[in-house]
């Protein structure tokens, strides 16, 4: 016998998803979707909910994904919390609600076909010209591209791609439509993580409830994209386009998406049209891009088809390449105009007169200011509705008129005069509940809305993923946030139970090694975008700087103990000394004077958030460009990466005290080894880890000549200068290898012989020269550029050669010659960096 | 009434730009070919493109314009683009001889004759906004003069509102950019064709009355006795207003007249950003300097 009524109480006046407190009995007043899990909160007691809760925080943040406090940006958002309790969906209840998505979707692509189209909908006068030509996200330069697809080739051409609803309920099974969203909706990826985690933390309740699996839905969309191709001749090449630099939030919800479905992810400078294809700049050198998954907002894609200035984000001639018909973009530009609310009011006349059907789910009751009688409506119930920008919502929140002082809302009324058609009044729907644990740490009623993901395929039948973004009201009543965070809840739709189970997820899960397959016979997973290799590289290059700072940063603070005999001035010296050395190698100006303390250094270079030399900077970039291509890494390495960063990068500074900073950089040097060994061994042995080997390699050379041409400059006599070799040695992991090697006290021509000749040793740069030669040889081959880099890389050997020849010559040697030639190398061996940049980045050589 | 001679007119525009550095890739798109409308023929079209181009196609654009998008994929460090037009023009109907509908309680048609619809045309445009203070009041006063006639026609409005712009605003270059902004204008009321006819089309749709952007050219006779210099002429602008009896009909503020048998067009839009002769994008470094020269000539016979 179930005892709900002691484990949850729903709201007084408010229906409930879960449990109807009218009912006769207990056994009727829970929701059959929702009976297994009240079962098991009654098994296990409601104390059980803490532990569910806490084990979702900890898996959330394991995975390092789509949750996180502090990103590589020091100013991130709060972010998304996700509640352990799922919303339950019973089969019939998520059909019906099915169908009616369903309906909107064949609604407002024929919407989108007509406004791009023929325009029937403005002519005839079933919709305000001035709604879809005021609003911002209407692309007209794109018109005739549909009308001219329409004509000639008979066929329809890529429509609407990912699109979302958010759904919210008058009461169970009542739904009614908050929002539309066209333009590269947020949170698909947000949903996957929610059911990833949801799925490890409950898997037997996951079970028990036959829970519909949404690998299947992927794979549908998956196929959808690659069927839309223009040409399949030579199998298909896809791609999730995003923007080249986005909020932490959309990386990880972009990065996540690319690599649950094994895309690549590009971004706009990663594309160029030539000929009116769109291709893609790969280390392989061009490659023709065939569909594009398109998750930039906005209309900002083509610079060269866009009013105003030029400058900016896009791929100048996309759209051109569009009009051709060489490539299919999903979402297709342009669709941002039906986003509008405005259209909500006309939305019912349309789809009679586009779909000849009623409107199933109805929209939430919209008043469009631009038209007289509306204005006043609205203006006279003002502080009951919810106001919105009709015509474009980024950047601009909607109001909840209930919320506003008197002031505001006479504030209000002045700007919508001033400007009507710029809004809409809803009205502030009083919606359903379902339990909730994470806002207030008990099982509590919350209202709630979601967000459903679908498509139309090419047969025209949309497709719905079961399942979505739930969310949690932020202030009761209808209104949520389009991004903004807060808590989710994942959505689980139960399968018709046996046999009726959706067959097609049940059996060929999991799908997405399938599309893996796909794409790999097509040849796309072999190619390796140039911004993705150049981000590896500079991950690496980052990865051993932050690892050098980092050595530099704890000889700085222990050294004393290692010669605690000295005085506080000889330490100091020291310290000052090793500060110099570092600008050196960093080619950093210093500004500090000489008699500045210990911690002055510290807090002023190697710990200062801002400081070219010091380790917050240093990890920021790393933590950037390692972001940059989330895709490449394991979930581990992003745990170490995030282990690496997230200590140093907090907003309100490095921690202190004594031994933090101390216990902190033991830390850091272990994840980062623990990073840098992980990629030796996890990665595949392709471009990408060359790249990524190139760039520690070229750093550590670099790194190694800077700090040897320094040691060159100091006078070894010295006590001073003697302990710096000492530290140097230290710092460059040599340290015992020379003890062991020349049982004596740290000598130029030593030190040289170990750290610059050496081949066999792992640190010489002699050894850092044959291990880029290994890299270079795995770059695609195009034989000029190969065998140029290969000439660089010769006569960096030969300079090195001649500097180690010069050294030899013991007490003859120019120690001052010595330094210059090692600079000139290092000069060199950044030449050698520049190559590789022109041909393999920035394909901006011809003949490549 | 005699039969109205046809002039035949050969149009040649260049288009240099010089870069400061080396460039590697250049997207463009060019809107010079002149249109083919009641008033004028177009008898041939010639694009010459310097470098030269890997790619090139032509289209009608969503405004009925034909717009060329082209592609140069060689270094280069200069780009030059040259137009060769002929086009045969027929002088237009007087205005005094056109229907004009009066302007009190006038509804609009939702599309004109050519199946156009007149919403972009009367709506505000990235450089011709109307709405917002204290823009929309400075707007208002200046239109409001001649409107306040009872019976006042469109056309009627229109041309008294051509003459107020000729009248209040000097014709002075330089003192201008495509960035400026009408509000900026009316304040100092100096610029070149193209902020005369951003101001008056703001004014006349924020009267509700349907106007757009036309870029074309305008032949200039050359001082008496002298001979005509190459190069003098100049791409100019000016608006059409719409009138359900009508049609589109030309209006030049610059000049103060309606557009006439030396006004050769080439494109309309909502503004000069619809209908910019070229535009591109390059893959490279440097600024770019533009130099434009003109030629509008009559041809012999």
């Amino acid at each position: 016998m179930l005892q709900a009524e002691l484990l949850y109480q729903p709201l007084e006046g408010t229906l409930d998803h879960a449990f109807d407190p009218s009912a006769p009995d207990f056994q009727s007043a829970v929701s059959p979707a929702w009976r297994f899990l009240f079962e098991s909160l009654q098994r296990n007691s409601t104390d059980i909910l803490p532990v569910w809760q806490n084990e979702v925080s900890r898996v959330s943040r394991n995975r390092g994904l789509a949750y996180h406090d502090q990103g590589f940006q020091v100013d991130v958002d709060a972010g998304w919390q996700l509640d352990a309790v799922p919303w339950i969906f019973g089969a019939d209840e998520w059909s019906k609600l099915d169908q009616g998505a369903g309906q909107r979707l064949r609604l407002f692509e024929a919407l989108f076909r007509d406004l791009y189209g023929d325009q029937r909908v403005l002519t005839e006068k079933w919709l305000p010209a001035g709604i879809i030509f005021g609003h911002p996200l209407f692309t007209p330069v794109l018109i005739e591209r549909v009308r001219n697809g329409l004509r000639e080739n008979g066929a329809l051409p890529l429509g609407l791609g990912m699109s979302a609803m958010d759904v919210a309920f008058r009461a169970p099974g009542d739904p009614v439509a908050l929002n539309d969203r066209f333009d590269c909706p947020f949170g698909l990826g947000l949903t996957v993580e929610n059911r990833s985690v949801i799925n490890r933390v409950l898997p037997r309740l996951f079970r028990r409830n036959r829970v519909r699996r949404i690998a299947g839905f992927f794979e549908s969309w998956f196929e959808f994209l690659a069927e839309s191709a223009p040409s399949k001749e030579d199998g298909v090449v896809l791609g999730v386009l995003t923007d080249e630099q986005v909020e932490a939030s959309l990386a990880d919800e972009t990065g996540f998406l690319a690599n649950y479905c094994g895309l690549m992810r590009l971004s706009p400078a990663d594309l160029t049209v030539r000929e009116g294809r769109v291709f893609l700049r790969a280390l392989q050198g061009l490659v023709p891009v065939d569909v594009l998954w398109r998750m930039t907002q906005g209309a900002a894609l083509d610079p060269l088809e866009r009013a105003g200035a030029l400058q900016g984000v896009g791929t100048a001639g996309s759209f051109e390449a569009l009009r051709r018909g060489t490539i299919a973009i999903a979402s297709h530009p342009g669709t941002g105009v039906l986003q509008s609310p405005s259209i909500y009011p006309f939305l019912r006349r349309i789809c009679k007169e586009l779909l000849g059907e009623d409107l199933i789910i109805p929209s939430v009751a919209t008043w469009w200011c631009g038209q007289k009688e509306e204005l006043s409506h609205v203006l006279e119930n003002l502080s009951t509705m919810i106001i919105k920008p009709a015509l474009h919502h980024k950047g601009r929140p909607a109001l909840r008129g209930s919320l506003l002082s008197a002031a505001e809302l006479e504030d209000l009324r002045q700007r919508i005069l001033a400007a009507p058609h710029d809004f809409v009044g809803q009205v502030d729907l009083d919606i359903t509940t379902v339990p909730t644990f994470a806002k207030h740490g008990t099982l509590q009623p919350e209202p709630v809305a979601m967000r459903m993901y679908g498509f139309m395929d090419r047969e025209g039948q949309p497709s719905y993923l079961p399942g979505g973004l739930g969310r949690v009201s932020v202030g009761g009543k209808s209104l949520f946030s389009d991004q903004g965070g807060g808590i989710s809840k994942d959505i689980w739709v139960r399968s018709d139970g046996g046999k009726g189970m959706d067959a097609r997820s049940h059996e060929k899960q999991p799908s997405i090694q399938a599309i893996a397959e796909r794409q790999l016979q097509a040849g796309a997973l072999a190619v390796t975008p140039s911004r993705t290799a150049e981000n590896l590289f500079w991950t690496g290059r980052y990865a051993e700087r932050c690892y050098a700072v980092s050595r530099f940063t704890s000889r700085l603070m222990n050294g004393n103990t290692a010669a605690f005999n000295r005085s506080y001035e000889a330490e100091r010296d020291h310290a000052f000394d090793l500060f110099q050395l570092l600008n050196h190698i960093f080619e950093q100006e210093s500004s500090l004077p000489p008699e500045c303390s210990i911690d002055d250094l510290l807090e002023q270079v190697f710990f200062h958030p801002q400081h070219g030399a010091g380790l917050p900077s240093n990890l920021r970039a790393m933590g950037f460009a390692s972001s940059q291509v989330r895709e490449e890494w394991s979930l581990i390495s992003v745990r170490a990466i995030n282990a690496c960063t997230r200590p140093w990068l907090k907003v309100d500074g490095i921690p202190k005290g004594d031994g933090v900073r101390e216990t902190m950089l033991e830390d850091l040097e272990l994840n980062l080894t623990a990073f840098l060994g992980l990629n030796l061994d996890n990665m595949t042995r392709d471009e990408g880890w060359a790249m990524l080997e190139a760039g520690r390699r070229i750093e550590r050379a670099l790194l190694v000549l800077g700090g040897m041409s320094y040691l060159a400059r100091s006078d070894m006599g010295s006590e001073a200068s003697l302990q710096l070799a000492a530290s140097f040695l230290v710092i460059f992991d040599s340290s015992r290898t020379y003890q062991t090697r020349y049982r004596s006290t740290p000598k130029f021509a030593h030190i040289s012989e170990l750290l610059l000749a050496d081949e066999r040793y792992p640190r010489s740069v002699m050894n850092m020269f044959r291990r880029i030669k290994t890299c270079v040889r795995m770059l695609p081959d195009s034989k000029p550029v190969k065998k140029r880099i290969y000439d660089t890389l010769q006569e960096c050997k030969d300079s090195l050669a001649a500097v180690i020849a010069h050294i030899a010559e013991g007490e003859d040697a120019s120690l001052e010659l010595i330094a210059r030639d090692l600079d000139a190398l290092r000069d060199q061996v950044g030449q050698l960096f520049d190559e590789i940049t022109v041909h393999y980045f920035s394909h901006s050589q011809p003949n490549f | 009434m005699a039969e109205e001679p046809t002039i035949r007119y050969q149009i040649r525009h260049k288009t240099s730009y010089q870069y400061g550095g080396r460039i590697d890739l250049g997207h463009n798109v060019a809107v010079l070919e002149p249109c083919t409308d009641a008033t004028q023929e177009v008898s041939s079209f010639e694009l010459q493109i310097e470098p030269e181009v890997c790619f090139l196609s032509r289209r009608e654009d969503w405004l009925g314009n034909q717009a060329h998008y082209f592609e140069i994929s060689e270094s280069h460090q200069s780009l030059d683009v040259i137009s060769i037009s002929e086009v045969e023009k027929r002088p237009p109907v007087a205005l005094a001889e056109l229907p004009s509908s009066v302007l009190e309680g006038i509804t609009w048609p939702a599309c004109d004759q050519d199946d156009d619809l007149l919403a972009p045309h009367r709506l505000e445009s990235q450089a011709c906004p109307f709405r917002g203070e204290p823009l929309s009041g400075m707007l208002l006063e200046f239109g409001s003069l001649p409107k306040a006639e009872p019976g006042q026609t469109v056309f009627g409005y229109a041309m008294a509102l051509t003459t107020k712009m000729f009248e209040e605003f000097q014709y002075v270059p330089s003192v201008t950019t495509t960035e400026t902004t009408v509000q900026a204008l009316l304040v100092d009321k100096r610029g070149v064709c193209q902020d005369f006819a951003h101001v008056m089309l703001s004014v006349l749709r924020q009267q509700g009355i349907p106007a757009r952007y036309v870029s074309g050219y305008l032949e200039t006779q050359p001082p008496p006795g002298q001979e005509k210099l190459q190069g003098a002429d100049a791409t100019h602008a000016w608006v059409e207003v719409f009138d359900p009896l009508s049609g589109w009909v030309g209006f030049d503020p610059t000049n103060n007249c309606p557009a006439g048998p030396a006004h050769l067009k080439v494109a309309h839009g909502r503004d000069y950003f619809d209908v910019q002769p070229v535009r591109g994008t390059v893959v490279g470094s440097g600024l770019s300097q533009l130099a434009v020269e003109v030629d509008v000539i009559r041809a012999k016979g």
